[in-house]
C-alpha cells in the first residue's frame, strides 16, 4: 500500500459547537491505484484532503490518526520531514485554479519553484522542466504561457498549469479535489483524460476527490462514499455503480441519467438537504433521509463493516457473499 | 475599507452550515464586543470622560480661568493641592484640563455627527442614483478628498474666528467627503439586495428607500467609521489649538494647555504633560473602542499563527 | 506607460484647478481688507497710499478679474508678495519647501522600513504575546497627538538627556563645519522631527499592513503553496509578501495629505524652517498670498503622491494594464 489513513479524525471548535468533518475515517490507496471519493458539498471530502496534509486550517484540528505512507506517519513527522511529503511525495490539485494559482507570479515560476525545492534542479533546468510539462499537459505555445500570469489564461488552461504545478515534484500520490468542478462542460472531460494520462506516464497514485458520481465512474478503480465525515460504502468501481447496497449511494446512483437503474425508471433525487454538521442527528447521520430506515438506525452509528464484495455502513446491508 | 478581500477561500468549514446564532446578529456583536477588555475598558474611561465633562463645575477644586496671586501660586509642581500642578498665572491645571474635557468631547461627537450625517446621506444619494448624478457628486469628493485636509483646516480657521461651534463646523464640514465615498460603496452593494429590488417594485419613493432600507443596512461599518472619526476630531481640534488657531487662551482647551507649557519644558514639564496625557488617553480610547466595534462586528478567523 | 502617465496627468489638472480655486475663494470670504493687515504696522497711512497699495495689487477690481489674475500669474510661479515678509514668495517657497520634503521622505522610509516590517512579524506571528504588543503599541501610537509626543522627545531627548537639538534644521556654527560634519548635524537636527512624523505613520502601516497581510495569508493560494511543501517564511517572503504590498502602495499615495498636514505642527515644534510653519505663520498673520501658495503646492504634491501611488500599482500588479484599469 502506498497510503494508509487510520481512523482519522478531524474536529472544529466553533462558537455554534464542535463538528467534526472528518470522524473516523480509514481508506488506503494502492500503488498506481485510482481511488474515488464521492459526497456531497459539506461532506467532509475535502477535509479529508487537507488532513491527509496535516493542513486543516484553524479552528480546525486533527485529534486522531494516522496518515502511513511508507511505514512512516506523516502526522508524527517533523515539520521539515511534512514539507517533503508535501509536493515532493503527495501533490494535491485543488477546486479552483483562480484562487489557488497566486496571481502575481508568472505560471513558469510557480511550477519552476516546485520542481527546484522537490527536485533539486537549477534555475534554468527548472525553467525548462516547467515549459516542458506545459507542453505535455497539452497547451500550445508552452514557451509563451510559461510566462503568463494566471489571469491571462483560461480556466481550462489555469487548471492543466494547476496539474503541472502538483507534478512538478514528481509525487507518488496526485490528490485531485473536486478538478473540473470550477470548469466548463467541455473542459471537464479534457481534464479526466489530463489525469489519466499523468496516471499513465507517471505511474502515480490518484486520489479523485468529487461530488459527481459519473465522473469519479469514468475514472476511479474503486470508489469510497463519503456522509457527514464518515465513510459509509467502499468498493470497486462496478460494484457500487451496478449494485450499490448502502442507501445513500443507491440515492447517488439514483440521481445520474445513464448509471441509474432501469431504463424506464425516472430520476430520483435523495430528499432532504445535507445535514447540518454541529447538530447530527443520534444513530445512523443517514436516517432522516433514509427510505429504509428503522427504530436501530435512530440509536447509534452503524459501522463500516465487510459485507462480501465491499465495505458497507448499515444495518440494512447484510454479509453476502462475492456475486463473482 | 476594501470590500470583498473578506471572502478568504477555504478558511472556515462551510459557514453556511453552522448560521446557528442566539439572539440574532447584534445580540451577538455585543457578546463578543462585552468579551474585549480592552475595548470595555476604553468605553468606560470615555463614560468617565462624559461625566467629567458633564459635572466639570462640581468637580472642579479651583476656577479654570481667574488668575489668583500669580507669584505666590505660579508653576507649583503637582502637589495634593494642584494634582496636575499650576501654569504660569497660578492656575490649577487639574481644574483647567477637567473643563477642556467639555471642549474636546463636544468638538469631537459634535463634528462626528455633522461629517457622518453629511457623509451618509450624501454617499447614500450618489451610490443609489448612480449614473451621471454619481458621476458628478463623487469628482466634487475627489477634489475634496485630494485637498490636504489640514491645509484646508489652516486656510478656515484662518479665514473665520475660531470657537467651539465654528470649530465643530469647519472640522465637520472639511471631513465628510471620506465617509461620503466609503457610504457610497455600502449603499452600491446593498442597491442588488432583493429587499431593496422588492421596495423599488413596490413603487416607495427613493428618499424613503434610501432612510429606510439602505441607511440601515450600511449602519454597522458607519459606527466603527464614527467612532474613529470623533478621535480625529479630537484631535485636530487640539492640534489646531495647540498651534494659536483653534480655540485660544484663556478658555482652557487640552491643545492650548499643551501648547502654554511648551517653551517651559524644561522647568515646569507638568504643564504639557498633564492636558497631553489625558488627550491621548482619550484618543486612544475611542480608538480602541472603534477596533472592538469592528471586530465584533465582523470577525475574523480565530488567531493562529502561521510560521 | 507613457501616455498612461499623460493622460493621468491631464486628468489631475482639473483636480487641482478644483482645489485652487476653493482655496482663493474661501480665502476671500475673509471679513476685512487685505490691505489693512498688509498696512496694519504702519498704523497711521494716508488714505491715498491705501487707495495705491490696493490699485498696485489689483485689490480694487471685481473679484473674478482677481481670480483670473491670480490663476494667470500662479501659473507662470508668480504668487506674488508676501504680506508679512515683503518677499516674493515664489522665494520664501523655493527656500522652505526642500526642508519639508526632506522631513516627508526621511519620514516616510522610517514608515515604510519599521511598519512594513512590524506588520509582517505581527500578522505572521498572530495571536502570540509579540503580536498582542505589536497590535497594542501601534494603536497606542497612532492614536498619540504628534505634538505631544514631540513636546514629551524633546523633555527627554533633548532637555534631559541633551541627546539631540530642540530646534532648527542646522546648529549655529553649521556654515564652519566641514562636508561629513555637515551632513552629520543635519542628520542629527532630523532625529526628533522624523522620529515624530514617521513613528506615528509606522503604526498606521503597521497595522494596514497585519491586516492585509491576514487577509492574504487566508487566500487558497497559500494553503496551495504549503501543499506544495514551502516554508512558512518562504511562503511569507515569496507568496504572500507582493501580494499584501500592492494596496500599500496606493495607501503611501493617500498618506501625503496627512503627512503635509503633521509637517505643520512638527515644523512649528521644532523651528523647521519648512513650508509648514511658514503656512502656520501665515494663517496667523492673515498672509494671503503665501496660504493661497502653499496650499496650491500642497495641492500639487498631493496630486503628484497620488499619481505615483497609480504609478507604482501598475508596475507591481500585473493585472493592470496600463490601458486602464483592468481587473
Amino acid at each position: 500500500m502506498l497510503l494508509s489513513v487510520r481512523d482519522l479524525r478531524t474536529r472544529f471548535e466553533l462558537d455554534e459547537g464542535e463538528l467534526w468533518p472528518v470522524n473516523g475515517v480509514s481508506f488506503s490507496v494502492g500503488t498506481g491505484e485510482t481511488l474515488g471519493l464521492v459526497g456531497e458539498s459539506g461532506s467532509g471530502k475535502s477535509m479529508v484532503a487537507l488532513s491527509i496534509l496535516d493542513l486543516v486550517p484553524a479552528p480546525g484540528r486533527i485529534v486522531s490518526g494516522e496518515v502511513d505512507l511508507g511505514g512512516e506517519d506523516l502526522l508524527s513527522m517533523s515539520g521539515a520531514a511534512k514539507r517533503r511529503v508535501r509536493g515532493g511525495e503527495i501533490g494535491i490539485v485543488f477546486q479552483d485554479p483562480s484562487a489557488s494559482l497566486n496571481p502575481v507570479y508568472r505560471i513558469g515560476d510557480q511550477i519552476a519553484d516546485v520542481a527546484r525545492l522537490h527536485r533539486g534542479l537549477g534555475r534554468v533546468e527548472a525553467r525548462r522542466e516547467a515549459v516542458h510539462l506545459l507542453g505535455d499537459l497539452g497547451i500550445q505555445q508552452p514557451e509563451k504561457r510559461a510566462r503568463a500570469y494566471p489571469f491571462e489564461l483560461s480556466g481550462g488552461m489555469r487548471q492543466r498549469a494547476q496539474i503541472a504545478i502538483a507534478i512538478a515534484g514528481r509525487p507518488r500520490l496526485l490528490i485531485a479535489d473536486e478538478p473540473t468542478t470550477a470548469l466548463d462542460a467541455t473542459v471537464q472531460a479534457e481534464i479526466c483524460d489530463l489525469l489519466k494520462h499523468v496516471q499513465g506516464e507517471f505511474g502515480m497514485s490518484i486520489l479523485l476527490i468529487s461530488h459527481d458520481l459519473a465522473l469519479v465512474a469514468d475514472v476511479a478503480d474503486r470508489i469510497m462514499v463519503m456522509y457527514a465525515g464518515r465513510i459509509v460504502e467502499v468498493g470497486h468501481w462496478t460494484a457500487i455503480t451496478q449494485e450499490p447496497r448502502h442507501p445513500y449511494t443507491k440515492g447517488l446512483i439514483g440521481a445520474i441519467p445513464h448509471l441509474g437503474a432501469g431504463s424506464g425508471s425516472p430520476l430520483e433525487a435523495i430528499a432532504g438537504t445535507v445535514p447540518d454538521l454541529t447538530d447530527l442527528p443520534d444513530g445512523c447521520p443517514f436516517h432522516p433521509r433514509c427510505p429504509e430506515a428503522g427504530e436501530d438506525c435512530r440509536s447509534a452509528v452503524p459501522r463500516l463493516q465487510d459485507v462480501g464484495d465491499r465495505l458497507c455502513a448499515c444495518y440494512r446491508v447484510k454479509h453476502t457473499e462475492a456475486v463473482t | 475599507m476594501d470590500p470583498g478581500t473578506e471572502a478568504a477561500g477555504g478558511r472556515a468549514p462551510r459557514a453556511d452550515a453552522v448560521k446557528k446564532t442566539r439572539g440574532g446578529p447584534w445580540a451577538t456583536s455585543l457578546r463578543r464586543f462585552r468579551a474585549n477588555r480592552l475595548a470595555l475598558w476604553s468605553l468606560y474611561v470615555i463614560a468617565i470622560l462624559v461625566l467629567v465633562a458633564l459635572f466639570a463645575p462640581l468637580l472642579a477644586p479651583h476656577d479654570p480661568i481667574a488668575i489668583g496671586d500669580v507669584m505666590g501660586t505660579r508653576f507649583q509642581p503637582p502637589s495634593w493641592t494642584h494634582l496636575f500642578g499650576t501654569d504660569e498665572f497660578g492656575r490649577d491645571l487639574f481644574s483647567r484640563a477637567l473643563y477642556g474635557a467639555r471642549v474636546s468631547l463636544s468638538v469631537g461627537v459634535l463634528a462626528m455627527l455633522l461629517s457622518t450625517t453629511i457623509g451618509t446621506l450624501y454617499g447614500s444619494v450618489s451610490g443609489y442614483f448612480g449614473g451621471v448624478v454619481d458621476g458628478v457628486m463623487m469628482r466634487v469628493v475627489d477634489v475634496w478628498i485630494a485637498f490636504p485636509a489640514f491645509y484646508l483646516m489652516l486656510l478656515l480657521v484662518g479665514v473665520f474666528e475660531a470657537s467651539v461651534p465654528a470649530l465643530i463646523l469647519i472640522l465637520g464640514l472639511t471631513a465628510w467627503p471620506a465617509t461620503a465615498r466609503f457610504m457610497r460603496g455600502e449603499i452600491l452593494s446593498l442597491r442588488k439586495r432583493e429587499y431593496v429590488e422588492a421596495a423599488r417594485a413596490m413603487g416607495l419613493p427613493s428618499y424613503r428607500i434610501i432612510l429606510r432600507h439602505l441607511i440601515p443596512g450600511a449602519l454597522s461599518p458607519v459606527l466603527v467609521t464614527g467612532a474613529l472619526a470623533v478621535a480625529g476630531m479630537i484631535g485636530a481640534e487640539a492640534g489646531l489649538s495647540f498651534l494659536g488657531l483653534g480655540i485660544s487662551p484663556p478658555t482652557p482647551s487640552w491643545g492650548n494647555m499643551v501648547a502654554a507649557g511648551k517653551d517651559t519644558l524644561a522647568s515646569a514639564w507638568w504643564v504639557s504633560f498633564f492636558p497631553g496625557a489625558l488627550l491621548t488617553i482619550t484618543l486612544i480610547a475611542f480608538a480602541l473602542v472603534a477596533d472592538g466595534l469592528r471586530d465584533a462586528l465582523d470577525p475574523k478567523a480565530l488567531d493562529q499563527k502561521f510560521v | 506607460m507613457l501616455a498612461y502617465i499623460v493622460r493621468r496627468l491631464l486628468l489631475s489638472v482639473p483636480l487641482i484647478l478644483g482645489i485652487v480655486t476653493a482655496t482663493f475663494f474661501i480665502a476671500h470670504l475673509a471679513p476685512g481688507d487685505p490691505v489693512d493687515l498688509y498696512l496694519q504696522p504702519h498704523r497711521q497711512v494716508d488714505p491715498e497710499v491705501i487707495e495705491r497699495v490696493r490699485h498696485d495689487r489689483g485689490l480694487d477690481r471685481p473679484l473674478p478679474v482677481q481670480y483670473a489674475n491670480w490663476l494667470t500669474s500662479s501659473a507662470r510661479g508668480d504668487f506674488g508678495e508676501s504680506f508679512l515678509l515683503h518677499r516674493p514668495v515664489r522665494e520664501v517657497l523655493a527656500e522652505t519647501v526642500p526642508y519639508t520634503l526632506l522631513l516627508i521622505l526621511a519620514a516616510l522610509l522610517v514608515d515604510a522600513l519599521l511598519g512594513i516590517s512590524l506588520g509582517v512579524v505581527s500578522a505572521v506571528k498572530r495571536g502570540t504575546r509579540l503580536d498582542r504588543t505589536v497590535t497594542l503599541g501601534s494603536l497606542v501610537l497612532y492614536a498619540m497627538p504628534g505634538f505631544w509626543l514631540a513636546l514629551m522627545l524633546v523633555l527627554v531627548f533633548s532637555v534631559r538627556l541633551g541627546w539631540f537639538p530642540t530646534s532648527q534644521a542646522t546648529s549655529l556654527d553649521y556654515a564652519s563645519l566641514s562636508g561629513p560634519g555637515k551632513l552629520l548635524d543635519r542628520l542629527w537636527h532630523m532625529v526628533l522631527p522624523v522620529t515624530v512624523l514617521g513613528v506615528a505613520g509606522a503604526a498606521a502601516t503597521a497595522r494596514y499592513m497585519r491586516g492585509r497581510l491576514l487577509d492574504v495569508l487566508g487566500e487558497e493560494y497559500i494553503t496551495a503553496a504549503r501543499a506544495r511543501g514551502f516554508r512558512g517564511w518562504t511562503i511569507v517572503r515569496r507568496h504572500a509578501m507582493k501580494n499584501a504590498m500592492i494596496p500599500i502602495i496606493t495607501i503611501y499615495g493617500m498618506s501625503l495629505p496627512l503627512m503635509l498636514g503633521a509637517t505643520t505642527i512638527v515644523e512649528t515644534i521644532f523651528a523647521w524652517p519648512g513650508m509648514g510653519r511658514l503656512t502656520v505663520d501665515a494663517v496667523l498673520g492673515r498672509d494671503y498670498p503665501v496660504i493661497l501658495a502653499t496650499t496650491t503646492v500642497a495641492a500639487v504634491l498631493t496630486v503628484l503622491g497620488s499619481l505615483l501611488a497609480d504609478l507604482g500599482y501598475a508596475a507591481v500588479d500585473p493585472r493592470v494594464s496600463y490601458d486602464g484599469p483592468g481587473n
